[in-house]
C-alpha cells in the first residue's frame, strides 16, 4: 500500500526544541496552563530511532526519555495549536522527512485547551534496510482505557477527543453513554 | 549443489504418518500442499515438481519410466521461497527463488546422464526480470524480461544461455549490458507483460503506467508494431457506468489474422469472455465464447489449428476448463471418464502432445497429479498434494441457488457431515470482500475442518461477489448491512426450509468482511443465530475511512468509498449500520480475532467491539494474533479453528464422546495452544489461558499437559 520514500541525508540532526514535554500525573492537573491542551501519544516501533520531532507553535520532540515513561501511552500537555510530526530523527546521522514534497499523508493535528487530545499512536516500522513505513494509527479504544485504567480521574474531568478526524464516532459515542448513564 | 537423494517416491508416500480415525488431525489439515507445480519436459520422459517436505522447499525430478523421483534443488522452508521454474529444454531446468525476502539470480540445472542416477551441472544468471517463455523447443534459449536499470519496466531478450555459463559474475552483467541494444522490445518503456506466438516470437507488449494501460501488436505482414488499445484512468472515470479502470480486462491471447486478434476481455460487456477485436477499427466484433452466468478467467490459444484451445471459467462453484481443440478435447473426455473429480485440467505437454501432466481436485480432495500418455492411454498417479490427508473423506457441497430481489442469480454452496441420527448444527459462512471475492466448491481446509467436526457448512456468493459480471459486482458496493445480508439470508432460508441442519443449532462466522456480516447479522436477526464468530472484523464502518493517516490520502478514501459508499453522504447510515455502535442489541455469544499488526481492518475494530460487549456485559472472548490481515503461518490457523471449534461446541451445546484415538487428538490440539500462551509464540502471552488450555489436555490424558502443570505448581487438572 502506502510506502513513504524517506530522504535521508548524511546532516546532523535538527535540534533546538524549545518546548519539553513531560509524562504527567494527576497531581500535575493543577500546573497545567489554561492555554494548554491535554495530549495522548502512543509510540510503537520495531526499529530504533532516537526521537520524533513536532513542530508547531512550540516544537517539541518524543525522546528515549519520553518513551521510557510510555505505559503504553504518555500524557502530556501542549500549549494550544496547530502541530505536525515532522522529522523522525534516527540517530546522530540520519533522519527522515515526514513531509517530503510529494507527501500527500497529513501529519497534522490540533490541540484545544481543556481537553484531552489522542493523537494517533505513531508508528515506525523498518520493513528492510533504509525502508521504513510509519503512519499514525487510530487506537482510540486503546487509549480510551490507558486513561480509564492510570488516568481516570483526569478523564472524569476533562472531555476526550480524537485529533484524526471528526469522522470517527467511538469517542463521541461513549461520551454519549456515559452521558445517559448520568 | 551437488548432493542427489535418490527417494523412491512409493516408498516416501506410504511413509507419511496418518491418522485413519474419524478426527482429521488439525495439524494435518492446516499445512502446506506437500507436493506441486509439476512439468514435463518438451520429449516427454522427465517431469519436474515442487515438494514441500521436512522443512525443505524443493525440486524433485521423475523420469517417467519408473517414476524414480531426484531431488535436485533444495532451500530451507522457513523465509525462503521458490517462485517458478520450468524445463528450458529436455535436460535443463531454470528456478527463480527468493532467500530471507531477497531474489536471487535464476539458476540454471543441467541434469546429465539422465538414464541412471541424475548427475547435475548448475550455474547463476546475474540478471534481474523474468522468463516469459523457456523456449523448450530451442536448446539453451529463453525468452528474458530483464529490468531496467532504473527499475522502471523490461525489455524482453532471446537470450543463449551459452553465452552466460562459463563467465563470472562480472563478465555476465557486462555481457547483459553489451546486448542492451538488441532487446526485441526496446521502444517499449513502460513494457509490462509480454505475450509470444506459436513461433516463440513477440506477437503483444503490455505497457503498463499508474494511470494507463496500452497494448501494442506486431503485424508481421507491415513488419512494425501498431497500438492497438488503450485504457485510461481519466476516460474510465467520466463513464457513468461505475466501472474501475483497475477490473477492466483486456488480455490478448493470438493473432487470428492480419486484421483480427483474439481477447478475453470484459471492455463494453459485462461478464469477461473471448472476444474477436478487429485492430484496424478498434472494434470488438464476434464473441468466441461468452457464458450467460460466467465471466471466463482465462483462456488458451491453439495455434496449430488456429482456434480457441480452452476456456477456465467457474459454473455452479466448480472450477473447470473447457477444450475445444480436438486433440485435448479428446484427452479431457477421457481422463474426466478415468479420474472421478469435479475439476480435471490438462496443464502441461509434451512438444508431440502425447505426454501430459495432469491435475484432478474438487471439494473431496486437495488434488493428485497424473502422468498420461494420450496415445497409449496410459495413466500413473505422480502424488497426492498432501498424502497426509489421502486416506480421509471430505465432503462435497450441494448446490443451492435463487433470485435476489435485483432479479440476479445467487449461488450458495452446502456442506453436510456424514449422515448422523441427528440433523447437523449450520455454520454460514460469509466470504469476505465483499466486493470482487467468490466463493468456490472446491477443497477448503476450514470448511472441511468444521464438517469433520460435525458442523454443516453454509457458502454464499452474495452480491458484489466476483465471477458474475460487473453488474453482479457493483450490486454490492455500499450494501454493507443491507442487500448483501439479504442475500445470505435468501440462501439460508432455502437451507431451513429443506430440513436437512438442526435450525435450533445456527452460528455465523466469517473473515473480514465476512466477520463484519456475522456481527451485523447476528444483530439484525437475534432470534435467528445462537452465536456469532467474527476473524479480523470490520466493526465499525466510519473507523474504515479514518483507521490511520494513510487511509486519509483522498485517493485511498476514494477507493474506500467505491465498496463501502460515501462517508459524507452516508455518516449516519455508517454508524447505524457499524456493530461497534449496536452492540447493546448483541445478544448471543460472540468470538472475536483479531490481527494486531492488521493494515486492512486495523485491530482497532476488533478491540472496539470487545470494549463495547464488555461495556454492555456481553458474552465475549477475545484472542489477538501477532499477525495481519489473516494468518501468515499454519500454526495460527490451527489455534484459530480449534478455539473456533472450542467455542462453537461450547455455545451449541455439543457434546462429544471420544474415543481414545479421538482424545488423543484433542489432547494434542490443547497442548499446543497451552503451548503457544505460555510462551507467546504469536498470541498473547498468558499464563491464564496456557493453563487453561493444558488443563484440557490434561483431562484428556496428555502427560506432557500434566508436566506442564506441575511446572506451574497445579497439581488439580479440573476447570
Amino acid at each position: 500500500m502506502n510506502k513513504l520514500s524517506i530522504t535521508i541525508l548524511f546532516l546532523l540532526t535538527i535540534t533546538g526544541c524549545s518546548y519539553q514535554m513531560k509524562n504527567l500525573t494527576y497531581g500535575d492537573m493543577k500546573s497545567v496552563p489554561k492555554d494548554h491542551g491535554l495530549v495522548v501519544i502512543g509510540v510503537k516501533s520495531n526499529t530504533y530511532f532516537q526521537e520524533v520531532i513536532i513542530a508547531g507553535p512550540k516544537t517539541t520532540k518524543i525522546d528515549r526519555a519520553l518513551l521510557k515513561q510510555a505505559d503504553p501511552y504518555i500524557l502530556v500537555s501542549l500549549p494550544a495549536g496547530n502541530y505536525e510530526f515532522s522529522t523522525i530523527n534516527l540517530n546522530k546521522n540520519f533522519y527522515i522527512n515526514l513531509n517530503f514534497s510529494e507527501s500527500t499523508v497529513d501529519w497534522t493535528f490540533d490541540i484545544k485547551p481543556g481537553v484531552i487530545t489522542y493523537v494517533g499512536d505513531f508508528v515506525v516500522t523498518s520493513r528492510a534496510k533504509y525502508r521504513y513505513y510509519s503512519r499514525l494509527v487510530n487506537n482510540s479504544s486503546a487509549a480510551l482505557q490507558y486513561l480509564e485504567e492510570k488516568h481516570p480521574k483526569i478523564l472524569e474531568e476533562n472531555q476526550l477527543v480524537y485529533a484524526g478526524t471528526d469522522k470517527d464516532y467511538f469517542f463521541p459515542y461513549i461520551s454519549k453513554l456515559k452521558g445517559d448513564a448520568k | 549443489m551437488k548432493q542427489f537423494i535418490l527417494i523412491l517416491i512409493v516408498s516416501l508416500f506410504f511413509a507419511l504418518p496418518s491418522y485413519s480415525g474419524q478426527y482429521i488431525a488439525s495439524k494435518d489439515i492446516f499445512s502446506s500442499a506437500n507436493y506441486h507445480s509439476f512439468k514435463i519436459n518438451p520429449k516427454g520422459n522427465l517431469i519436474v515438481g515442487q515438494m514441500n517436505l521436512d522443512g525443505f522447499n524443493s525440486l524433485i525430478v521423475f523420469r517417467v519410466s519408473d517414476l524414480n523421483a531426484m531431488e535436485v534443488f533444495a532451500i530451507p522452508e522457513l523465509g525462503n521461497t521458490i517462485n517458478g521454474f520450468d524445463w528450458i529444454d529436455d535436460d535443463s531446468l531454470y528456478v527463480s527463488f527468493r532467500l530471507k525476502g531477497d531474489l536471487r539470480p535464476l539458476r540454471i540445472l543441467n541434469l546429465k546422464d539422465v538414464t541412471g542416477e541424475i548427475d547435475l551441472d548448475l550455474f547463476d544468471l546475474q540478471l534481474t526480470g523474468y522468463i516469459v517463455d523457456a523456449l523448450p523447443k530451442h536448446s539453451d534459449r529463453i525468452l528474458f524480461a530483464k529490468s531496467h536499470y532504473d527499475g522502471e519496466g523490461y525489455s524482453l531478450y532471446n537470450l543463449d544461455l551459452t553465452q552466460f555459463e562459463d563467465k563470472s559474475r562480472s563478465k555476465q552483467v557486462a555481457y547483459a549490458r553489451s546486448i542492451v541494444n538488441e532487446g526485441l522490445s526496446r521502444q517499449f518503456g513502460d513494457a509490462y507483460r509480454f505475450v509470444v506466438d506459436e513461433n516463440k516470437e513477440l506477437s503483444f507488449v503490455h505497457e503498463l503506467s499508474d494511470d494507463e494501460s496500452t497494448f501494442h501488436y506486431f503485424d508481421k505482414e507491415r513488419n512494425e508494431w501498431l497500438e492497438i488499445y488503450s485504457i485510461s484512468k481519466e476516460s474510465e472515470s467520466s463513464k457513468s457506468n461505475n466501472d474501475e479502470y483497475e477490473s477492466l480486462v483486456y488480455r490478448p491471447l493470438a493473432g487470428i489474422d492480419s486484421d483480427r486478434i483474439a481477447v478475453l476481455t470484459n471492455v463494453d460487456r459485462d461478464k469477461t469472455a473471448v472476444v474477436v477485436f478487429n485492430i484496424n477499427t478498434k472494434q470488438f466484433e464476434d464473441v468466441l465464447y461468452e457464458s450467460d452466468y460466467y465471466d471466463i478467467k482465462g483462456a488458451s490459444w491453439n495455434f496449430e489449428e488456429n482456434m480457441l484451445d480452452s476456456v477456465y471459467f467457474t459454473e455452479r462453484g466448480i472450477r473447470q476448463r473447457k477444450y475445444f481443440a480436438s486433440k485435448n478435447k479428446a484427452s479431457h473426455q477421457y481422463l474426466k471418464s478415468k479420474i472421478k473429480r469435479n475439476s480435471i485440467f490438462i496443464i502441461d505437454s509434451s512438444t508431440d502432445k502425447r505426454h501430459k501432466i495432469v491435475f484432478a481436485r474438487d471439494a473431496t480432495h486437495p488434488g493428485e497429479y497424473f502422468y498420461f500418455n494420450s496415445q497409449t492411454k496410459e495413466m500413473k498417479m505422480l502424488q497426492s498434494s498432501m498424502p497426509a490427508l489421502y486416506e480421509h473423506q471430505f465432503i462435497d457441497g450441494q448446490y443451492i441457488s435463487e433470485k435476489n430481489t435485483n432479479n440476479d442469480l445467487v449461488e450458495g454452496f452446502l456442506y453436510l457431515p456424514e449422515s448422523k441420527s441427528k440433523k447437523p448444527p449450520l455454520i454460514v459462512m460469509p466470504h469476505g470482500g465483499p466486493v470482487g471475492v467468490q466463493d468456490v466448491n472446491d477443497f477448503n481446509r476450514g470448511v472441511q475442518f468444521l464438517v469433520n467436526r460435525g458442523y454443516a457448512v453454509l457458502k454464499v456468493n452474495f452480491r458484489g461477489s466476483a465471477g458474475y459480471g460487473k453488474a453482479f459486482k457493483n450490486a454490492g458496493r455500499g450494501e454493507w448491512g443491507k442487500g448483501i445480508e439479504e442475500d445470505i439470508e435468501l440462501i439460508l432460508n432455502k437451507v431451513l426450509n429443506r430440513a436437512l441442519v438442526d435450525p435450533d443449532k445456527l452460528c455465523i462466522y466469517g473473515q473480514s468482511y465476512g466477520g463484519y456480516s456475522a456481527l451485523v447479522s447476528a444483530i439484525h436477526n437475534p432470534n435467528q443465530y445462537q452465536c456469532a464468530i467474527a476473524g479480523f472484523p470490520v466493526t465499525d464502518l466510519p473507523l474504515v475511512f479514518s483507521a490511520t493517516n494513510i487511509k486519509q490520502i483522498k485517493s485511498v478514501q476514494k477507493a474506500i468509498e467505491k465498496v463501502v459508499g460515501k462517508i459524507e453522504d452516508n455518516y449516519e447510515s455508517l454508524i447505524k449500520r457499524s456493530p461497534v455502535y449496536n452492540a447493546d442489541r448483541l445478544n448471543v455469544p460472540v468470538l472475536l480475532l483479531g490481527g494486531i499488526r492488521d493494515d486492512i481492518a486495523t485491530f482497532e475494530h476488533t478491540r472496539r467491539m470487545k470494549y463495547m460487549l464488555d461495556h454492555f456485559n456481553k458474552d465475549v472472548r477475545m484472542y489477538a494474533y501477532n499477525t495481519s490481515h489473516g494468518h501468515e503461518f499454519w500454526f495460527g490457523d490451527r489455534h484459530h479453528y480449534i478455539v473456533l471449534t472450542e467455542f462453537l461446541d461450547d455455545k451449541l451445546g455439543i457434546k462429544r464422546t471420544l474415543n481414545d484415538n479421538e482424545k488423543k487428538l484433542y489432547a494434542e490440539d490443547y497442548f499446543f495452544l497451552g503451548g503457544m500462551h505460555r510462551q507467546g509464540l504469536y498470541v498473547e502471552k498468558s499464563k491464564e489461558k496456557a493453563q487453561y488450555f493444558f488443563k484440557k489436555a490434561a483431562r484428556l490424558g496428555s502427560l506432557e499437559a500434566r508436566k506442564e502443570l506441575r511446572k506451574m505448581g497445579i497439581y488439580d487438572f479440573n476447570e
